[in-house]
């Protein structure tokens, strides 16, 4: 069966190259651009085998905690993952888990992001060269180096199939919300104390104890082994090594069975909810000022829209990957750049823009039942401007709520406006530009109902083309909404009333004519873009 | 009153998908107030020349005319008059069976008070009524065959062209749809619906066509195509080629 797996994989594979060569040189570039990281983790791992042992077990601790954090969560927020051996498409033909698993486990180590962080995990382990005792240390590293990356493999497998299954559950929401609070939680919690004792502290105490006990887990357990021979401790090493072995052996089972699951539980999309209200119709019914000056298309779309961000697993994975990545990414400017007023401000700037720039394959996403509107014969723009509101209307909050994180944080409240004008404006424009390149270069993505962190492999070479231009088309109009700001904290004065008008104003119009030139190209191309998304 | 102008005509359509021809020429004349069965193997064409009558799909070559308008040149004109039920497409999963209906109504330009009331007839017609408050995602292939055909008929076109329409459907909603199918047809509309369900297509369709290999192999009356004999014989000596069916011995039990 791991032979016949394999086989399958592998012809897969060879189908979709022979059949869309590109498809060869993404895998081709990709390689190429891991074996240019080679060298780097050659010098590294040779400069870190010259520092004393201690400090060589907290750095590989370091690195291999966040290598596995990344192997679980980096799967879970990035769609793209090659989902060709998904066990959900081997339910029909009847094979029990315990058949599959060896096969699946084997071909888990075929993709090129496994074979590469395999050789890393290697070259870690020789990171413990130079040391007393050497045959016995590096027997060690090695070891504890190859468990640990066999967990990393596994544990993003049993996480992907996790997470399917309770984005398929009416719990969904409240597992995620806790997931968001516990993380801006921790990631208050680390910033604050970084604020308040000192990087250099922090990195001295704190961050020491935190390794000390990543060593005792398995998240670093296999990579501190080496350690406790170099001091003499062999019980130390050898129950870790033990501790990582009963861990990947448990990640196994745990794999098996979540495989086994997926066999027999096909995904419950809906679970089971029933609406009495017709949420189209009253919409379409209400009356205001704001309301009448959309048409009834866009009211009906926007209703739909709104819903999918609500229910659908592949929009709430969309929405908490959005969210997540400028958190963090402020997170680290404001641990290692303090509370200097730019990086405050560019925390939410970046997260408008992360959120516009995320619907740039919008019309995919909502392409399941694309017909309705095709064989309508409604205007583009009124479909477009009815998705880009119901973006609009849950992320312009978010925008100008991490607007008054950010001031807050900063003790700069006199700021707020201006950020939260210009956040607005980054996300408008960024939601414009989106709007032409979903409808422009639109690639496929999982279809409701499948997994949300997959992808059709064929979709690959398309989604960078699609990622890539609407990277360059923000980042070009970007400076056209951010630079009064950057103006304002340099030179103040009339600078921060511009910001307040500017920056909105040209948020609102880049997304209003992003929408409508958008518009007239899904007009003019109706008849190729349910071919190109399904 | 059906009018001489045919109600769909599709001249010289062809699509081609890399290196496979998927229509090849196909010329037909609908005629107003028929009921139109195509015929035609897996493969043969129909649900892409279907997608570029209604507008789903673009042709590489071809024009398509509804009532005299062409559909590719003046879709703003040409789809109010399309009913259209897609096969194998899926829908807006995450509205319910009623809100489903609401919306095709709203694009179609209804007022919201007719699309409340024809959504409730529409909804007890094809015995959805319980399903009305379910989310589509959770619908079975029946239900969301039958909740697409609700969608196609809210805003009365004068043309229907529905793709294997009662495909999964059971036998008691099938005879629902039929006598909705047959009133619409007697009160001087047009259905085209591609089966492969021969004995539907003699009950239901008095004119019909058979492609084969994205052309057109026999098109006219019932009585014209079938030639004296049955459809299906008709069918299989035009298509298929059963001559060199191997006899699977291995599969027998005894």
């Amino acid at each position: 069966m791991v032979a016949a797996i394999l086989r399958l994989r592998w012809r897969i594979l060879l189908h979709q190259f022979q059949r869309d060569w590109w498809r060869l040189l993404f895998v081709a570039l990709g390689a190429v651009w891991s074996l240019s990281l080679v060298p780097l983790l050659v010098v590294g791992s040779a400069t870190l085998s010259t520092q004393d042992s201690e400090i060589k077990q907290f750095s590989l601790i370091a690195v291999a905690g966040l290598i596995g954090i990344g192997w679980i969560v980096v799967p879970l927020l990035a769609t793209g993952v090659d989902d060709s051996l998904d066990p959900a498409r081997f339910a029909p033909w009847g094979l029990d888990a315990k058949r599959l698993m060896p096969g699946l486990g084997v071909a888990a180590f075929t993709t090129v992001p496994a074979l590469f962080f395999v050789a890393v995990a290697g070259v870690m382990a020789a990171t413990w060269r130079g040391e007393a005792r050497q045959g016995p240390v590096l027997l060690v590293a090695v070891c504890g180096a190859l468990l640990t990356a066999v967990a990393w493999v596994f544990s993003a497998r049993l996480a992907t199939l996790w997470a399917v299954r309770l984005l398929a559950t009416r719990a969904a929401k409240a597992v995620i919300s806790s997931f968001a609070v516990l993380t801006v939680a921790v990631l208050g919690a680390i910033v604050a104390l970084v604020r308040s004792d000192g990087i250099e502290s922090v990195l001295g105490s704190e961050v020491v104890t935190v390794l000390t006990q990543w060593g005792r887990t398995p998240l670093g357990a296999g990579l501190a082994a080496p350690f406790s021979i170099v001091r003499g401790n062999e019980p130390g090493a050898v129950w870790r090594l033990a501790m990582m072995a009963a861990w990947v052996v448990l990640l196994f089972f745990a794999w098996r069975a979540a495989v086994a699951h997926v066999l027999v539980h096909p995904v419950s999309r809906g679970g089971g909810a029933r609406r009495r209200r017709d949420a189209v119709l009253e919409s379409a019914r209400r009356s205001g000022v704001i309301r009448s000056r959309l048409s009834p298309v866009t009211r009906a779309v926007l209703v739909r829209t709104l819903r999918s961000w609500r229910s659908d697993p592949r929009y709430i994975t969309q929405l908490v990957g959005a969210v997540v990545f400028p958190l963090m990414m402020g997170a680290l400017a404001l641990v290692f750049a303090g509370d200097a007023g730019v990086w405050i401000a560019a925390l939410p700037v970046a997260l408008g823009v992360t959120i516009g720039w995320g619907r740039h394959n919008d019309l995919a996403y909502d392409s399941s039942g694309m017909w309705i509107d095709v064989v309508s014969g409604v205007s583009g723009v009124d479909i477009l401007r009815g998705r880009l509101l119901g973006v609009a209307l849950w992320a312009g909050p978010a925008v100008v709520a991490a607007s008054a994180v950010a001031a807050s944080l900063a003790h700069r409240w006199d700021v707020f406006p201006a950020i939260a004008a210009t956040s607005l404006g980054s996300l408008g424009v960024a939601l414009g530009v989106a709007a032409f390149t979903s409808i422009a270069m639109p690639y496929r993505v999982p279809a409701p109902g499948e997994s949300p962190f997959g992808a059709d492999a064929g979709s690959i070479g398309a989604s960078l083309v699609g990622q890539l231009v609407s990277s360059v088309g923000t980042g070009a109009l970007l400076p056209f909404v951010a630079a009064p700001l950057v103006a304002a904290f340099v030179w103040g004065g009339a600078w921060w009333a511009v910001v307040l008008i500017w920056a909105p104003l040209s948020g609102v119009a880049a997304s209003w004519l992003g929408t409508a030139f958008a518009g007239k190209v899904y007009d003019s191309r109706t008849g190729r873009l349910i071919g190109a998304v399904s | 009153m059906p009018s001489d102008r045919p109600a769909l005509g599709l001249y010289g359509l062809h699509k081609r998908f890399g290196r496979t021809v998927a229509v090849d020429g196909i010329d037909l004349e609908i005629p107003s107030g028929s009921f139109y069965g195509l015929l035609g193997p897996n493969g043969a064409g129909k649900t892409t020349t279907l997608s570029m009558a209604t507008g789903l799909l673009t042709p590489d070559a071809g024009v398509v005319m509804v009532n005299g308008v062409d559909l590719w040149a003046h879709p703003r004109a040409a789809k109010p008059m399309l009913g259209v039920l897609p096969d194998g497409l899926r829908t807006f999963d995450r509205l319910t069976g009623s809100e489903l209906i609401s919306y095709a109504g709203i694009l179609r330009g209804l007022d919201p008070k007719v699309v409340a009331e024809r959504k409730d007839d529409l909804l007890a017609a094809l015995d959805l009524g319980a399903a009305g408050g379910t989310l589509v995602t959770d619908f079975s292939a029946g239900m969301t065959k039958k909740i697409g055909l609700a969608c196609a008929l809210i805003h009365a076109p004068s043309v229907l062209v529905l793709d294997e329409p009662f495909e999964a459907v059971d036998p008691v909603s099938a005879t629902g749809i039929r006598t909705i199918l047959k009133s619409f047809v007697a009160s001087g509309g047009t259905v085209i619906i591609s089966s492969h369900v021969m004995a539907l297509v003699e009950r239901l369709c008095d004119r019909v066509a058979i492609v084969g290999a994205g052309r057109v192999l026999a098109e006219g009356t019932l009585d014209e195509v079938r030639g004296g004999g049955d459809l299906e014989a008709r069918f299989v000596e035009l298509v298929g080629d059963t001559s060199e069916q191997r006899d699977l011995t291995w599969l027998q039990q005894s």
